[in-house]
């Protein structure tokens, strides 16, 4: 359970405020996807939910806990993924783990295991700059679950890829969602995405970000609901919140 | 990649020996003494201990201070980099000692700490300090952001960071500045070791001047060249290494991206006149070589032009064919991408260079004999006429063989100032050879060749007849290399090799079937380049060893 209350900040001293009181609840197992112009601080709020921004007004309680820094159980994907051009796919899978201290043994083999199930086993000596954009977001996947995380954050996971690889991967991260019962919070400005992958889609106005509106989204996360009527009628919705701001 | 460094290294060493050469003819004294005799003092000197002991001394001070100066500076670098609070600091002191020329502290130091070793290392490695320390303090501060708060997320801490992040990203910039400032590391060396020391290289040269020995004091000059590219080539050897994730290329990225500025250009020209594919014609002329010398000695100076005027014939016949070709290039996929339709090179600089290789050529003609002069016009017009058969004969791919089997009879009457008809059984040699392969080629064409109306056997009579006729040519030409046994009387050595290059041939034409042509291109290139490198071993152990037997 995340649990956000009038979440504030200011960059600049104060002169640029970014984030307006938002305030939100995930339920365990629960998506939200966000959704805003670019440029409205989304991005922020993630870095608060992640703990890497400590600085900033309201609270955010993470199973019953104030956060006070990254933790391993949060798990965050950057935007551009955050791969280490230096590492190998499987060093860099391996990364979270060797800096969490795990045993080598342990890191083989949580590797091999989610390499493979996200078909890259073949590429694990690759380095990034070998892969196309959505190998790279799926190594990034495999980085972050390989600390076995209950949340999973997500700035733009899929906006570099093309409409094919988006929606593989879309439907790849729904499977893992529901077997790891990870707890998932998107930050998108793809409003099909943001339908598809959100039970909740919290609608941003621009800057500083502030709620609009949050929409029940109750039957994302099922593969077939890109094609039900359903879908299309919420990504309407959608569209015409944002077109409103 | 490797093999076009490779290949522009031989050329701009060709170049900067046929400038040495004329500056040393123009100049005439003993001051500028002749690539030649430069380097056969060179080699004389090789053989003495006393060259090898300054040789070994200087590379030992340059690479002490190398790997003293890089041990000191990457690290402090890279805390300087990483810390702000450090830097602030530091980088003031930094900025402000960086623009005072270093070697000027050479007294202070000899005064401090004598003359020996130590003095020299400290010197030079206080200036690569320098150098190293900056490079790497930029690199880390070039470090994109999203890579700390990765790892951060993950609950890295400040040591996870450096080692993970920072080390790995600021090594490239140290090693880019390491071999960028080996011409300084070897410049300041020279510096140290022209007074008050008895060792090195540097001492040799000064030596020598002292001495009125002008050859010696290039000894001396080549000897520093080449510790200096040893060393910038062994960096490169460690960058690529140590840092393999920079050269691993992209799938979606152009492949010239890794070549530095000035060298794009001089790689498109040599793009252009195909020059890697010199390996096919090269071995043959030099197998010519091997067999002359029983009638003649061979002198340095007739392999230097010789060299000098394969180089410039190949340049301004490839050259020619490209610029006549350019329209009907442009139009093929296949070759679209050549420099000249692709805007690569310009027309008027494809002329250019034309008339410059061109001129080369005839000039070293010139300084082999006037025969050769003569001869080097007929030979150009043949060159340059090739070009045009497409359009009005199938027997193209012939004239080509036979523009190219010109080779070993060029060599044979360069050193021997004679024609041979020995000699005439290694060009046939090479003109079926080249000429059945041409064919190969061809068949990539033919659809194209025959909506262009241009006449290659493939498209004339069919890609099955056209895989035939290669066939039957390169039977002849392997029957002729075998001829070469007994018309030279050659130890049976050769004929091993012989066997190999059958085989090779074989396999060959065991790749390309007439509906598969992919391989023709990048199979071909490399047995060819195997075949004609076994026909030179043949030969030159052939003649080698035919006194055994």
């Amino acid at each position: 359970m995340i649990y956000a209350d009038a979440l504030c900040k200011h960059f600049d001293n104060g002169n640029l405020e970014v984030l307006d009181n938002i305030s939100f609840h995930v339920d365990d197992g629960d998506s939200i996807a966000i959704i805003g112009p670019s440029g409205c601080g989304k991005t922020t709020l993630l870095y608060i939910l992640s703990g890497l921004i400590r600085h900033f007004s309201g609270t955010v309680i993470i199973n019953g806990k104030e956060i006070k820094g990254p933790s391993r159980k949060t798990a965050f994907i950057l935007q551009d993924f955050g791969l280490l051009p230096w590492k190998t796919v499987w060093q860099n899978v391996c990364l979270g783990m060797k800096i969490n201290g795990f045993s080598k043994k342990e890191q083989n083999e949580t590797a091999e295991k989610l390499l493979l199930n996200l078909g890259l086993l073949q590429h694990k000596d690759y380095y990034p700059v070998r892969l196309s954009g959505g190998e790279k977001q799926r190594v990034a996947i495999a980085r972050s679950l390989a600390l076995n995380p209950e949340i999973l954050l997500m700035d733009e996971p899929f906006s570099s890829l093309d409409t094919f690889a988006r929606e593989k991967l879309q439907n790849i991260l729904t499977k893992i969602w529901h077997a790891n019962r990870l707890t998932m919070i998107i930050v998108t400005h793809n409003i099909e995405e943001a339908v598809f992958l959100g039970k909740k889609i919290i609608v941003l106005s621009g800057r500083p970000a502030s709620i609009k509106t949050i929409i029940n989204n109750p039957d994302a996360g099922e593969l077939t609901y890109r094609t039900a009527d359903s879908f299309f009628a919420t990504c309407k919705m959608v569209r015409k919140m944002v077109e409103d701001i | 990649m490797r093999s076009s460094t490779t290949f522009s290294y031989i050329l701009s060493v060709s170049i900067g020996l046929l400038v040495w050469k004329l500056l040393a003819m123009a100049v005439a004294s003993p001051v500028l003494p002749s690539p030649e005799a430069a380097f056969s003092a060179f080699f004389e000197s090789c053989k003495t201990t006393a060259f090898w002991k300054n040789f070994g001394i200087s590379a030992y001070r340059v690479v002490a201070s190398i790997l003293i100066a890089w041990s000191l500076a990457f690290p402090i670098g890279v805390f300087i980099g990483y810390s702000k609070r450090l830097d602030k600091v530091v980088s003031p002191m930094i900025f402000m000692t960086y623009p005072i020329p270093k070697i000027v502290f050479l007294p202070v130091i000899l005064l401090m700490f004598g003359l020996g070793d130590f003095s020299k290392i400290t010197m030079i490695s206080i200036i690569l300090f320098f150098q190293i320390l900056v490079a790497t303090r930029d690199g880390v501060q070039a470090i994109d952001e999203k890579y700390f708060d990765s790892l951060l997320s993950m609950g890295a801490t400040d040591v996870d960071i450096l080692k993970e992040v920072v080390f790995p990203a600021a090594l490239p910039h140290s090693f880019t500045a390491l071999r960028i400032t080996t011409g300084t590391a070897i410049s300041v060396l020279f510096f140290v070791e022209s007074f008050a020391t008895a060792s090195g290289l540097g001492y040799m040269i000064m030596d020598s001047w002292a001495k009125v020995a002008y050859t010696q004091i290039f000894v001396g000059i080549i000897g520093m060249s080449i510790l200096g590219v040893i060393l910038y080539e062994t960096l490169s050897y460690l960058e690529k290494r140590i840092c393999p994730w920079q050269y691993t290329e992209s799938e979606n990225e152009e492949e010239d991206i890794s070549f530095p500025r000035p060298f794009a250009k001089m790689a498109a020209y040599l793009r252009m006149i195909k020059f890697n594919h010199t390996i096919f014609a090269l071995p043959f002329a030099l197998a010519s070589l091997v067999l002359v010398s029983r009638v003649s000695p061979i002198t340095l100076h007739a392999v230097f032009w010789i060299i000098m005027a394969m180089v410039g014939a190949r340049s301004a016949a490839m050259g020619f064919n490209r610029l006549a070709d350019a329209s009907i290039d442009s139009k093929n996929p296949r070759t679209a991408v050549r420099e000249i339709p692709s805007g690569a090179i310009s027309k008027t600089d494809a002329g250019l260079f034309i008339v410059v290789s061109s001129i080369l050529f005839i000039s070293s003609s010139m300084m082999l004999s006037w025969l050769c002069f003569w001869l080097s016009f007929p030979v150009l017009c043949i060159l340059f006429c090739y070009s045009y058969t497409k359009r009005f004969t199938w027997l193209s791919h012939i004239i080509l063989g036979f523009s190219i089997s010109l080779v070993p009879m060029a060599v044979w009457v360069a050193v021997a100032g004679t024609f041979s008809i020995k000699i005439g059984m290694l060009c046939l040699v090479l003109l079926s050879y080249i000429s059945g392969f041409d064919i190969l080629y061809a068949c990539q064409d033919r659809e194209f060749d025959r909506k262009e109306k241009l006449y290659s056997i493939p498209a004339v009579f069919g890609i099955k007849k056209a895989l035939a006729v290669s066939s039957f040519l390169h039977i002849i030409s392997f029957l002729s290399l075998l001829s070469l046994y007994w018309i030279f009387s050659l130890s049976p050595v050769f004929l091993i090799f012989a066997a190999v290059i059958a085989v090779l041939f074989i396999v060959e034409h065991k790749l390309v079937k007439p509906d598969d042509l992919s391989k023709v291109n990048v199979a071909f290139y490399h047995i060819n380049s195997i075949i004609s490198l076994l026909l030179f071993v043949a030969i030159l152990s052939g003649e080698l060893l035919r006194s055994i037997y």
